[in-house]
């Protein structure tokens, strides 16, 4: 069958995703997109692609040690990741599809997904039985864990992890939150409930045999453990447990939805204490760690959450801030319309006897943490951590002795040995399953091998072809062929598949070019942004190479300018020879690959586009 | 014939290395799962599609998990995972989630059996949380 030449609409301006209609309405007939980012210098330097259905985009990542996984992201954070702060162009080729491949399509996507995030947990099992035992030798041996054990929660309540203590505490000084929590938990199941409790997954912990899975038994009768001990004894939480920036001041409508907030994770947090969830005590610690926040936030007046950042959070230095004013006022100004909206939406959503709504809750305090973060870093305080840092709260604690199971040191020794060849078998299984080739399996051949799954489940070639011929116009065949090349897969589908329309989402900074030149004049324009000395468009990222023109918006020039650029990448090179001591060879580094990315350019190519470190994302 | 400078040969080394770059994909950025980063992830979908999206994705894993085979300990733990990718660590108060095994046990082509010992072992009891999974369950069987 002849390639069917694809009706290419291409939209030059700036265009965001408010404005692009996502795959597969309810009424309209679906539609898959193939998507091309082009290349920049960093990751994926030789572009990227993935395949969209609605929200959802499936790709394959390189991860190290050499392997391919198969991610799944919603499609905004996605454009946002390569078209802004990566500053790439985002290329969709749109195949209109029936119901049934589109489902077909979509499940298997789906299902490989599940199936390696189950197999990548399976290894992370294995590891966390090899470092438990590892743990345990050392502990028997009376030195460090090389590898310490980590528990996440326990950092609201205590510094270090430790083993839980079966007798009480001290008895808190006056009412508080956690203190009105265990009455209600006793009035509910009974006196003693919580120590009797303690006892049995006590006596649990310390018989656990080591066998496949211990660890993560281990790990969850210890976090329990620990949850309930601060429940029992009303532990309070400790510094730095909440955002160090005040919140905004609560409205007159939301002292009530607070005071429900309160009630509904209480009664939320009494169910959870006796549920049968092995992995119950995270959500209890997290839990009793907001109600206190919570509680502050209504003896305050004032919202008050908890921090949400991971600790190896990325983050920018205040100075770094100071160049980027317009852009961190941007990136506040959303972060408060955010937690508007988040604000809104919890008043909503907490009436009278509702649950507790907790993905709202987490929206909040990511919202909320924004805010603060940017508004400390901005007063010259401490630098910003970045919004990619933010998760759900953990606050983990290191566990530096972790109790004994009931071995000898021959048998840990022997469980150990069993631990280190489960693992390694294992991760063997995961690279024959997935390991990455840089030709043979990558991100463009997976994408079209699982195409080529989900059309004819039988492992059939010819009927693979046969009905990706019917079903999407044709067939990309990936072996013998340059398609394994993303920019050139790209190509391949839109000369292979019916492709009904093509958009293109143009980069951070050609969006801004075009929305400059409307207001200001091309000419002025061009000549100011063209170069990273005027341009104010861009900011140097740290992690960009050392350049002077922008290539990418020009070709007949391109090779002109990268002559320019090779000689600022030599010398910048040479002046990081002479500031190496200072700077630990960063200058020298980024004029070296600014030569490497600027060779291209010679010859018309364009790879570097420079790239953001932070940006808002509307 | 013109003899090749050595300043020649090394550029044109170093033009087919960056010519080779082209070939390479994304990388990521670190070994952490989704659910580590999902906080700071868009929240420009609306609440309702949110809804969808976590009970699609519970509906999804419940098939898979079927058809695999676990233990319900190991479920249970699996779900904790999956929800808190959705910013949710405390599933068993969403019914949505009931909703969403009861379409995965559909989707999965359970027989009633299974339909019954998986209700049995999750809703301890709590016929709101049975009927959601019945619910899920005959809407996904259609």
């Amino acid at each position: 069958m002849r390639p069917r030449r694809a009706r290419s609409a291409r939209l030059a301006a700036v265009l965001f995703l408010a404005a692009l209609p996502a795959p597969a309405g309810a009424a309209a007939a679906p539609v898959v997109d193939y998507l091309y980012a082009d290349a920049n210098e960093g990751s994926a330097s030789g572009g990227h692609v993935a395949i969209r259905f609605g929200d959802e985009v499936f790709h394959y990542e390189y991860r190290a040690p050499r392997m391919i996984r198969l991610r799944r992201d919603d499609f905004d954070g996605m454009r946002y990741r390569y078209t802004i702060l990566d500053n790439r162009n985002l290329v969709l080729h749109r195949i209109p599809v029936s119901e049934d491949t589109y489902r077909r399509l979509r499940d298997e996507f789906a299902r490989r997904h599940l199936v390696q995030e189950q197999r990548l947990r399976t290894h992370e099992s294995l590891s966390g039985d090899r470092r438990l035992l590892t743990a345990l030798e050392a502990r028997l041996a009376g030195r460090p864990a090389s590898e310490p054990l980590v528990l996440e929660g326990v950092g609201f309540f205590f510094e270090e992890a430790r083993a839980p203590r079966l007798e009480p505490g001290p008895a808190p000084a006056g009412a508080t939150a956690l203190g009105v929590l265990h009455d209600r938990v006793e009035g509910a199941y009974g006196s003693g409930f919580v120590a009797e409790m303690m006892r049995q997954l006590a006596a649990e912990l310390l018989a656990l045999a080591p066998a496949g899975g211990v660890a993560e038994r281990y790990h969850d009768l210890l976090v329990t453990l620990l949850a309930l001990e601060v429940l029992r004894d009303a532990r309070p939480l400790r510094p730095g447990s909440l955002m160090a920036a005040a919140g905004p001041p609560l409205e007159d409508a939301e002292l009530e939805a607070v005071d429900r907030l309160l009630e509904a994770l209480e009664a939320s947090l009494t169910r959870l204490v006796r549920s049968e969830r092995p992995d119950r005590g995270y959500p209890l610690l997290l839990g009793m760690a907001r109600l206190v926040a919570l509680e502050e936030t209504r003896r305050s007046g004032r919202w008050t959450l908890l921090d949400a950042f991971a600790p190896d959070a990325p983050s920018i230095p205040a100075s770094e801030l100071r160049g980027r004013s317009m852009l961190t006022r941007a990136l506040l100004e959303e972060a408060r319309e955010d937690f508007s909206a988040a604000r809104a939406r919890i008043a909503a959503r907490s009436g009278a006897g509702a649950a507790f709504p907790e993905r709202e809750f987490t929206e909040l305090e990511a919202a909320g943490n924004r805010v603060g973060e940017i508004t400390v870093a901005m007063g010259g305080a401490r630098a910003m951590r970045l919004p990619s840092g933010l998760r759900v709260p953990m606050r983990e604690a290191v566990l530096a002795e972790p109790p004994m199971l009931p071995l000898a040191v021959s048998e840990l020794d022997r469980y150990l040995a069993h631990a280190r060849a489960r693992e390694l078998a294992h991760e063997a299984e995961l690279q024959d399953l997935y390991g990455y080739d840089l030709i043979g399996r990558n991100c463009v051949t997976e994408i079209f091998r699982t195409i080529d799954a989900a059309l004819a489940p039988v492992a059939d070639v010819e009927a693979a072809r046969r009905e990706s011929i019917t079903r999407l116009g044709g067939h990309v065949d990936v072996g013998g062929t340059l398609n394994f090349i993303p920019t050139v897969s790209a190509r391949a589908v839109r000369e292979t598949y019916a492709v009904s329309e093509t958009i293109e989402i143009p980069s951070y900074r050609l969006a801004g070019l075009a929305r400059l030149a409307r207001s200001e004049g091309a000419l002025r324009v061009r000549a100011r942004e063209s170069n990273t000395l005027t341009s104010t468009l861009y900011q140097r990222n740290p992690a960009d190479s050392a350049f002077l023109f922008f290539t990418d918006d020009t070709v007949a020039t391109r090779p002109l300018l990268g002559a320019i650029n090779v000689v600022a990448g030599l010398g910048a090179s040479v002046v990081g020879v002479f500031t190496l001591a200072v700077d630990r060879g960063d200058l020298l580094r980024a004029g070296l690959r600014g030569v490497l990315f600027s060779l291209p350019e010679l010859a018309f190519f364009n790879i570097r586009k420079g790239s953001l470190i932070y940006a808002p994302r509307r | 014939m013109k003899k090749v400078r050595p300043v020649q040969l090394l550029s044109a080394a170093l033009l087919i290395g960056v010519m080779l770059v082209p070939l390479g994909c994304s990388f990521s950025a670190s070994s952490k799962s989704s659910s580590e980063s999902s906080a700071s992830s868009s929240r420009s979908s609306s609440p309702e599609s949110k809804e969808t999206q976590y009970r699609n994705d519970v509906r999804d894993f419940t098939a898979s998990y079927l058809k695999s085979g676990g233990r319900q300990d190991e479920f249970r733990r699996r779900l904790g995972d999956l929800a808190k990718e959705h910013g949710i660590t405390n599933w068993e108060d969403s019914l949505v989630t009931y909703e969403g095994i009861g379409r995965g046990l559909g989707k999965a082509q359970a027989s009633r059996v299974e339909v019954d010992t998986y209700t049995a072992n999750l809703t301890n009891g709590d016929a709101t949380k049975a009927k959601a999974i019945k619910d899920g369950y005959e809407a996904e069987k259609g």
